[in-house]
């Protein structure tokens, strides 16, 4: 039986980043169940220039694909809204090779990384041991004192901890994406988002350009609708003549957990972070940024834990989430629901009466001056009262 | 009777499922004495693998 103080289960964003943390004063594991970490990708790869700067990421040139100077986002009756800056704001990244140099970066700070390695909890009379592994077809246990769980959004680890991770389907979302090639895109140093309850109801269709000519087209829409994603986008890209001509390089399934933040974080002697914890920003539905912050906080919090042996300290991480990227995604989730409710017609409206600015600020759950501009549409208002 | 073709494995019917009848490692699988046949599966799945009579 192997022993460490710390075993991470999910090699994405949150895991590598919690491993790197944890290493600092703990001996680390980090599993990942697929053979190859960063593979399958399911992401759209936007990341914006303060996940770089928060978790102090090179921009290296092996992940990054392209600079990204904004964002234009279009409404279904031909409105848009668009928002540029004279620097890049963001880049499209290889998540591919971005996982594997965070895992790379966790092992160089002395975590034992191991690939193919699918995990489940294992637990004697109800208390957290550590987990089990299956590797390469050998069955092994790990002993650990404490399990972070960083598994996504198929987390079934903190089920196992008894957590209650079951989300409504109306928060998760349903994407399905392309990379495509020989495409034209309009202006390829921005990303692009279309708006529309028949283009993709509860949800938006994305071109992220990874070079002049080649993007992830994708999109997602909200769980439970008639129709599957994959529907959405093969219809949107038909009606296109500048997509649909192009090359498919690459089919991305996934589900996004936006439902806002779990509350329980933390249970006994197991953490929970990224998609698992589902930390998900609701409204754009980005979640590489926070899955490593919370990976960052949770890591430091257990490397505390072990460096002391106080359990206790390890709701700490629980607390300094809740009270402020919880909270957050907490108000965020409330415009999510708002939004949902839009008409085709309110969305153009609000892309005349709104600029780029106030956009970013309602998706980050700051209402602030956009919330002034729309005082001539009193039925906006009052549905808005009704969330947030 | 429920049947799963051709799953990418992305999770998604696994994170909405209620009773914890779904596993998944490559793929995901049903435990039979779990599942209710509640359906809320089927509407996630991004490309309508689920099917559920
Ligand atoms: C189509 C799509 C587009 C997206 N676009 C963007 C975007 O442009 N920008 C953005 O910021 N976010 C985007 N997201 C969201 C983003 O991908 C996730 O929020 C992010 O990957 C979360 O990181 P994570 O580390 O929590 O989970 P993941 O990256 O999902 O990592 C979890 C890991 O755990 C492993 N694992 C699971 N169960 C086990 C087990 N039992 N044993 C061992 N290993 C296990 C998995 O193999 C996986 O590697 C997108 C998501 C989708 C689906
Ligand atoms: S039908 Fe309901 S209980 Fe059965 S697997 Fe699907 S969500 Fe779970
Ligand atoms: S939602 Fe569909 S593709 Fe995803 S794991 Fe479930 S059955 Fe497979």
């Amino acid at each position: 039986m192997d022993e460490y103080d710390v075993v991470v289960v999910g090699a994405g964003p949150a895991g590598s980043t919690a491993a790197r943390f944890a290493a600092e004063k703990a001996r680390v594991l980090l599993v990942d169940k697929h053979r190859e970490i960063g593979s399958p990708k399911r992401c759209g790869e936007g990341l914006t220039l303060d996940a770089f700067r928060d978790l102090d990421i090179p921009l290296d040139k092996r992940f990054i694909n392209k600079k990204i100077y904004g964002s234009v986002v279009y409404a279904p009756g031909g409105g848009k809204i668009e928002i540029r800056y004279d620097e890049p704001a963001g880049y499209i990244i290889e998540r591919k090779i971005f996982d594997k140099f965070l895992a790379a970066e966790a092992s160089r700070k002395g975590v034992r990384v191991l690939a193919d390695a699918y995990a489940t909890l294992n637990t004697v009379n109800g208390r957290i041991m550590g987990v089990r592994i299956r590797h390469q077809g050998e069955e092994r246990e790990i002993k650990a004192k404490v399990v972070i769980a960083a598994d996504g959004v198929e987390s079934q680890i903190a089920r196992q901890a008894g957590i209650n991770t079951a989300l409504n389907p109306r928060d998760i979302d349903s994407c399905f994406e392309y990379e495509m090639s020989d495409i034209k895109i309009e202006d390829p140093n921005m990303i692009h988002a279309y708006l529309g309850n028949k283009i993709a109801p509860g949800g938006y269709i994305w071109i992220f350009p990874k070079d002049d000519d080649r993007a992830n087209v994708g999109v997602g829409v909200c769980g439970g609708e008639r129709e599957t994603a994959k529907y959405y986008l093969d219809r949107f890209i038909k009606s296109r003549p500048d997509l649909r001509g192009g090359s498919i390089l690459e089919v991305n399934v996934g589900c996004i957990p936006v439902g806002a933040s779990l509350k329980e974080l933390v249970r006994d002697n197991l953490m929970v972070v990224g998609d698992a914890a589902r930390q998900v920003n609701p409204v754009h539905a980005g979640g590489v940024h926070n899955a490593m912050l919370a990976g960052k906080l949770a890591g430091t919090t257990a490397a505390e834990t072990i460096d002391s042996q106080d359990l206790g300290i390890l709701k700490r991480y629980e607390l300094g989430w809740n009270s402020s990227k919880g909270k957050q995604l907490e108000r965020i989730l409330r415009i999510r629901y708002f939004m949902r409710k839009l008409g085709d017609g309110d969305m153009d409206y609000l892309t005349r009466v709104w600029d780029g600015g106030d956009l970013i600020r309602v998706s980050e759950g700051d209402w602030g001056v956009a919330l002034k501009k729309m005082a001539e549409h009193p039925r906006l208002l009052k549905l808005l009262k009704k969330f947030v | 009777m429920m049947e799963i073709k051709d799953c990418y494995g992305c999770g998604g019917c696994v994170a909405v499922c209620p009773h914890g009848a779904l596993t998944i490692d490559d793929v995901v699988e049903r435990m039979d004495e779990k599942c209710i046949k509640c359906r809320i599966c089927e509407h996630v799945c991004p490309n309508g693998l689920i099917k559920i009579e």
